[in-house]
């Protein structure tokens, strides 16, 4: 008997059971429950052939196949997406099958696919250029004939022509044709074509000129289906040896076979040149392993150099070298570990490896041994200021300051290094070795003016006018021009004339700021120099021409608020405080100040804050800009908009006038209520830019600030903002409270070292440390006794660097080099 | 390019100062600045990286570079009179069609979301 259909067997479906059937079909597509989805449909199409079911089931069909492909099952998603054609004949998106035919190789497969769509416009433009570039490019990978039949559209006949052609012209390369007779086929295909890509290409490789070349290759996007056929012309482009190797080290295997072949492929080195690019690409094992093989066939200092050059990635191939090309220098074995180790950021193996190195090279007392223990240390330097565990001696001194130290003892001559320990010298406040290296760099480098502009700076820190004033002379024997030095030297003995001025002296001021004036050169006046001859002049009734000389240097400084201001500065740098300036000057400041301060006038008051001398002078800068903070007051009612406030704002800051700042918020926020850094602005100038006196609402109101998106995306603004909670403003407040800070935490630090030390010390004998040195040496007794302290209660807390700090200490107390404290 | 300063001059590892400044001066005539920004930047870096004794010393030592084996791969490159119309095959031709077709394909794959249900 025959066995029946069970689906033919069901009974019909009710009207109420197909709406039902309905919805739950269209819930599993929008859940993308594609398999059910798609028998749903099924059911439903069966019962009645509703044109939306049937799309909704394509749908369903393109989906499952999507789902398919995203697994890699490429044949399957073919086809599914064969049942979704099959509903109507339309393919529903051509692109998605070419993907999946492509990526199972099927390339005629494809191109079959794609030539029904050429001509075709129904296909939206993106997609119908993308498939048109695709065709051609499949169509001359596996070129079929091609011929227009009769009724095609125009597009489709032109499409074909130009493919025609385009294949003429690429087989006539291919089949060494000349020039001459390429350049009639490539002319036949059009440039705006599908196939322009190829009429570049083939234009590139056949011209002389190397720049042509590459303009025309440019011409192909390297994203396009012909990029990789673009770069292979341009990695066969003639060029220095070194270039084409370079090119073809970065090329893929397809593109390096055809740019060799190009290259004249037939020659018999170019199948080593494939193998050592291939291997170079595989990893340092492979290409050590094929060069020591073919080290007979190959010239063989390079192959030396070149398996030596892998060592460091590879160094457990160091005895097969040695066994190939002979020993190494122990410097060299040394080197390799340490080049190996940081390779692998491994910092403490490769700061012992570059010691031990640095050590061998020192040790050979040759110039280039010492040179280049020199480079070594000088390389542990630089580790060291960006790697913390490079860690030097193990003592309190920088590592950076001990290895520029090292370096320097074995190549003193080598002034890049001089000046960069005088800067580390410098920032870590260690003014005597500061000055004592300055003094030595201006004994060895006479004649370098780097050298001595430091000498310069250093004697004018020890206040020792003369002596600086004899380098600046050396100096500009030298360098006559030399901008910096004159300007030091003036602003040195301006200096010095405020001294005498103090001690009540303007007859040697006097002669201090004319001796100045041999500094000045005719073409650049200093209106610093002679704002300050004036005022001595005025003060002491030495200079009939004060006054003049003092309007001369006013003008010289911007005139208006800006140079009277600089004039104001410059005699309450001079005079004791609190004592009015003298009469030109007070009179002027008087009517300018009954002005509107603008903009660039306030900026260029906030850069004059900004230098150096007057940073140094807060007492006078403080009172003067109190002074000002009424003129300024006035430009409250300027709409300034935030950006251009802020500049404003860090002069006032600087000033620390903060009510004025606290206006300005005021003012800006009514103007603009919805701007959050006139709120933000307004805290500080409570707050007196410390942000420990904020209240909640304060505290919420910058957080809310911090996560708007419009201060997320301003990274200056938001920078603005941490520099005022993290108290690190650039004014006088911030900094007194931030060298505070620092204090607290060098004092928390050596409190710790201290405690930690005379814990050790009641628990152990210098005997007991002493025998712990004498039978594990130097750096085993110093990695025992940290073990030791890391295991007491204090010491649990501490990192490894004070560990070790600790532990060292301790040693040099057993031996009596130090005592045991910090 | 090559990363190696002492291949992108073209001079060997023993070249001095002067032979150095030789070879840049020439090839910044060859490639001025103004012509070839890029190339002249890359000669510049290089000339930098090796025009004193110590500048060199710690090229030598610091960096393993592939002087050596650039050397090896130049030297494996026809004669540059081999280097012009030598011969490339119709397959070699397809392999790299074949390879941007792939490619293109790739990146439609993943702008378009087909990799995966919409």
């Amino acid at each position: 008997m025959m066995k029946q259909n069970p689906r033919k067997a069901q009974p019909a479906v009710s009207a109420d059971a197909f709406d039902a059937l309905a919805a739950r079909a269209a819930e599993a597509l929008r859940l993308s429950r594609f398999k059910e989805a798609i028998e749903l449909y099924k059911q439903l199409l069966k019962g009645e052939a509703r044109q939306d079911w049937r799309d909704a089931l394509a749908a369903a069909y393109v989906g499952r196949a999507k789902a398919l492909s995203a697994k890699g099952l490429f044949k399957e998603a073919e086809i599914v997406l064969g049942n979704a054609v099959a509903l109507d004949g339309d393919v529903k998106e051509p692109l998605f099958l070419l993907s999946c035919l492509v990526r199972q190789g099927q390339i005629h497969k494809a191109l079959a696919q794609a030539l029904k769509y050429i001509g075709n416009d129904a296909l939206e433009p993106s997609q119908a250029r993308l498939l048109s570039e695709l065709t051609a490019a499949l169509f001359l990978a596996r070129p079929v004939p091609l011929a227009a039949a009769e009724g095609d559209p125009p597009a489709r006949v032109e499409w074909f022509a130009a493919a025609n052609a385009a294949r003429e012209a690429l087989s006539a390369l291919t089949a060494q044709k000349s020039a001459t007779e390429i350049e009639p086929l490539i002319a036949n295909i059009p440039a705006r074509s599908a196939f322009g890509p190829v009429r570049l290409i083939i234009k590139g490789l056949l011209t002389d000129d190397p720049v042509k070349a590459r303009r025309l290759l440019g011409g192909v996007p390297s994203d396009s289906p012909f990029g990789p056929l673009r770069l292979a012309a341009e990695a066969a482009l003639p060029g220095e040896p070194a270039e084409v190797v370079g090119r073809l080290s970065r090329a893929s295997a397809a593109q390096r076979a055809f740019a060799i072949g190009r290259l004249g492929g037939s020659a018999p080195t170019t199948p080593m040149l494939a193998r050592l690019i291939e291997a170079d690409r595989t990893g340092p094992r492979a290409l050590f392993s094929l060069l020591t093989r073919q080290a007979a066939s190959l010239p063989a200092v390079d192959v030396r150099g070149a398996c030596f050059n892998l060592l460091p990635q590879i160094p457990d191939s160091i005895p097969l070298f040695e066994k190939t090309f002979g020993k190494l220098a122990e410097a060299e074995k040394t080197r390799i570990f340490a080049l190996g180790a940081e390779a692998k950021q491994d910092w403490k193996r490769a700061e012992t490896h570059w010691r031990a190195a640095a050590e061998h090279y020192a040790n050979d007392r040759s110039r280039e041994g010492k040179l280049a223990a020199g480079v070594i240390f000088r390389h542990l330097a630089e580790l060291a200021g960006k790697e913390p565990m490079i860690v030097g001696d193990r003592s309190l001194t920088d590592p950076v300051v001990s290895y520029l130290r090292k370096g320097l003892d074995c190549d003193p001559d080598y002034l890049p290094a001089v000046l960069q320990l005088i800067k580390r010298y410098r920032e870590d406040g260690d003014d005597k070795e500061w000055h004592v290296l300055a003094d030595e760099a201006a004994q060895r480098f006479p004649t370098e003016s780097a050298a001595l502009l430091q000498a310069i700076e250093s004697a004018a820190a020890r206040k020792a006018y003369k002596k600086a004033a004899g380098f600046a002379k050396q100096l500009l024997a030298v360098d006559p021009i030399n901008r910096t030095a004159r300007r030091r030297m003036i602003d040195l003995q301006i200096s010095h004339a405020r001294k005498q001025m103090r001690s009540k002296r303007p007859d040697l001021a006097w002669k201090e700021l004319v001796s100045a004036g041999e500094w000045e050169r005719a073409d650049a006046p200093n209106a610093d120099l002679r704002i300050n001859q004036a005022l001595v002049g005025l003060r002491g009734d030495l200079d009939p021409q004060a006054e003049a000389r003092l309007r001369e240097g006013v003008n010289l400084a911007g005139g208006g608020p800006v140079g009277w201001f600089r004039a104001a500065l410059q005699d309450a740098m001079m005079t004791p405080a609190r004592s009015r300036h003298v009469a030109p000057i007070d009179n002027e400041l008087r009517l300018v100040l009954q002005g509107v301060a603008a903009k660039p006038e306030i900026d260029a008051i906030a850069a004059l804050l900004s230098e150096e001398d007057v940073r140094a002078d807060q007492k006078a800068a403080g009172e003067l800009c109190w002074k000002f903070g009424n003129w300024l007051r006035k430009a409250t009612h300027t709409a300034l908009s935030v950006a251009e406030f802020h500049s404003v704002a860090d002069a006032i800051l600087r000033a620390q006038l903060y009510d004025v700042l606290g206006e300005f918020a005021v003012a800006g926020k009514r103007r603009e209520p919805n701007e959050h850094f006139w709120r933000f602005y307004e805290i500080v100038a409570r707050t007196r830019n410390d942000p420990a006196r904020m209240y909640g609402a304060e505290e919420d109101d910058i957080d809310e600030m911090r996560e708007s998106r419009a201060v997320v995306e301003d990274r200056l603004g938001r920078s603005r903002i941490d520099r005022y909670l993290d108290g690190a403003g650039d004014d006088a407040d911030s900094k007194r409270r931030a060298r505070r800070r620092e204090a607290e935490e060098e004092a928390r630090s050596f409190d710790l070292l201290d405690r930690l030390l005379e814990s050790f010390m009641d628990s152990a004998s210098p005997q007991e440390v002493k025998r712990l040195l004498n039978s594990r040496g130097r750096d085993g007794a110093v990695a025992a006794l940290a073990d030791r302290l890391g295991k007491l209660p204090l010491g649990a807390e501490a990192p490894s660097l004070i560990l070790e700090l600790v532990a060292n200490t301790i040693i040099l107390a057993a031996l009596g080099e130090k005592p045991p404290t910090f | 390019m090559a990363t190696d300063p002492y291949s992108i001059l073209g001079v060997d590892d023993d070249a001095g100062d002067d032979e150095i400044k030789r070879r840049y001066l020439a090839l910044v005539r060859e490639f001025p600045p103004d012509r070839q920004p890029e190339r002249f930047q890359t000669y510049r870096a290089a000339f930098e990286a090796l025009h004193t004794e110590r500048q060199r010393l710690a090229a030598k030592l610091l960096t393993p570079h592939g002087g050596a084996l650039m050397r090896l791969e130049a030297s494996c490159l026809p004669p540059p009179e081999a280097r012009r119309n030598g011969q490339v095959s119709q397959a070699q031709v397809a392999a790299l069609l074949v390879e941007g077709i792939e490619r293109a394909m790739a990146r439609w794959d993943e702008t378009s979301g087909a990799e995966g249900p919409a």
